[in-house]
């Protein structure tokens, strides 16, 4: 691909053209990366407005001074850590500690879901983080998360497929974003921040 | 301060320069912007990771060693967080979570007007999307950003001989993806 981008140097386009001519393989390859790239190359994407790259800076600005308020910091520290935090360690107990118990009986599952069963969905949605963050017995892992999200989608059948997300994806992005019907746009977009929040650096 | 290089003007900002950060922004803002761009294929969702960017940037100069070049440190962040922005989007498109704040799209608003190019654009945004995370990566760096492999491979942490099998498979792909469109058409 680099020799038909022109990104190869001398040496190395000379070698390749002089290959293309002998080899019927390569030579059909070739045609059909030149085809790509024609395809590729055909299409532009639309330019913003010149204007908007002069507004960038102080909306960052303007964002970073948000961040920096010390009162959202505490009200991010106690409805994304402390409230989550509490109802994750009751679940984890549920889940793990118990001795003699590897796997959730009715009665317990039940009791989880009467445990979720008041909890905002952001809450929920963190103490499920915690817990596969936590929990070491993967059965339990997947009915919590079966029950948890089924709380928050109000679907079983939504809440299995994410369950399949879970187990092949992300945890975390999934579950975060396991993501509820019954969220307004503001706390979806909270939820979202949050994720972002992980985001590696 | 426009003369300063990137190291200069991290070394300033990390003593006390908060307008060094200023000329970073301006310095990277378009190239941040078409990366995300072409990862999201959307104005506004390109915008919304070029701002995320640049806060979490602000956040992390202070702690900048200079383990990798500035500019390969910003061009990590960006891939990180479009990546991000995509899965998330792919559970919200799951969920169908979009259909609750969404009253019509784009083309529901203008169906018989999508010109030929336009539709052209579409495919082969389309067939972008269609790629593996990896190889949607390695074809936006090297093929719309022209960094060289080296660069890349630090940004992505993949072998250069990796990106190079990776961008050879996402070439192919898009061009299979646009042959069976019109063959279909």
């Amino acid at each position: 691909m680099d020799y038909i981008t022109g990104h190869v140097d001398k040496v190395e386009h000379s070698r390749i053209e002089s290959h293309l001519l002998v080899c019927a393989e390569c030579q059909k390859t070739y045609q059909e990366l030149l085809a790509s790239d024609a395809a590729i190359r055909h299409v532009s994407t639309e330019s913003p407005d010149p204007v908007y790259f002069t507004n960038i800076l102080p909306r960052v600005r303007e964002r970073i001074t948000t961040r920096q308020n010390p009162f959202r910091e505490y009200s991010i520290a106690l409805s994304r850590i402390v409230l989550p935090l509490a109802v994750s360690l009751f679940m984890i107990i549920l889940l793990t500690i118990i001795p003699g118990v590897p796997t959730l009986e009715l009665g317990q599952t039940e009791a989880l879901r009467q445990t979720v069963k008041d909890l905002s969905a952001d809450e929920v949605v963190q103490a499920i983080t915690n817990t596969y963050a936590h929990s070491t017995v993967l059965q339990n892992q997947d009915i919590a998360a079966s029950i948890v999200v089924e709380k928050i989608t109000g679907d079983r059948f939504i809440a299995e497929e994410i369950v399949k997300q879970i187990e092949s994806d992300a945890v975390s992005d999934v579950v975060v974003e396991g993501m509820i019907s019954d969220l307004n746009r503001e706390q979806v977009d909270q939820l979202l921040s949050g994720l972002s929040e992980r985001t590696l650096l | 301060m426009s003369a300063s290089t990137d190291l200069e003007l991290v070394d300033l900002f990390q003593k006390g320069n908060e307008a060094s950060f200023n000329e970073l922004v301006v310095r990277y803002q378009e190239k941040l912007y078409w990366i995300a761009r072409r990862f999201v294929q959307d104005h506004d969702q390109a915008d919304e990771i070029v701002q995320e960017v640049f806060v979490k940037i602000y956040g992390a100069l202070k702690e900048f060693r200079g383990e990798s070049g500035v500019y390969t440190w910003l061009y990590r962040i960006t891939v990180n967080v479009s990546l991000n922005t995509l899965r998330k989007k792919r559970i919200r498109d799951f969920l169908r979570i979009d259909e609750f704040f969404e009253t019509a799209s784009d083309e529901n608003e203008r169906p018989d007007k999508l010109l030929e190019r336009e539709e052209q654009q579409k495919l082969i945004e389309d067939a972008v999307r269609t790629l593996p995370e990896k190889q949607k990566a390695v074809f936006i760096l090297r093929y719309h950003e022209e960094l060289p492999y080296e660069e890349i491979s630090t940004i992505l942490e993949t072998s250069v001989g990796g990106l190079k099998a990776n961008y050879f498979h996402a070439v192919k792909k898009i061009g299979e993806y646009v042959n069976r469109a019109h063959r279909t058409h």
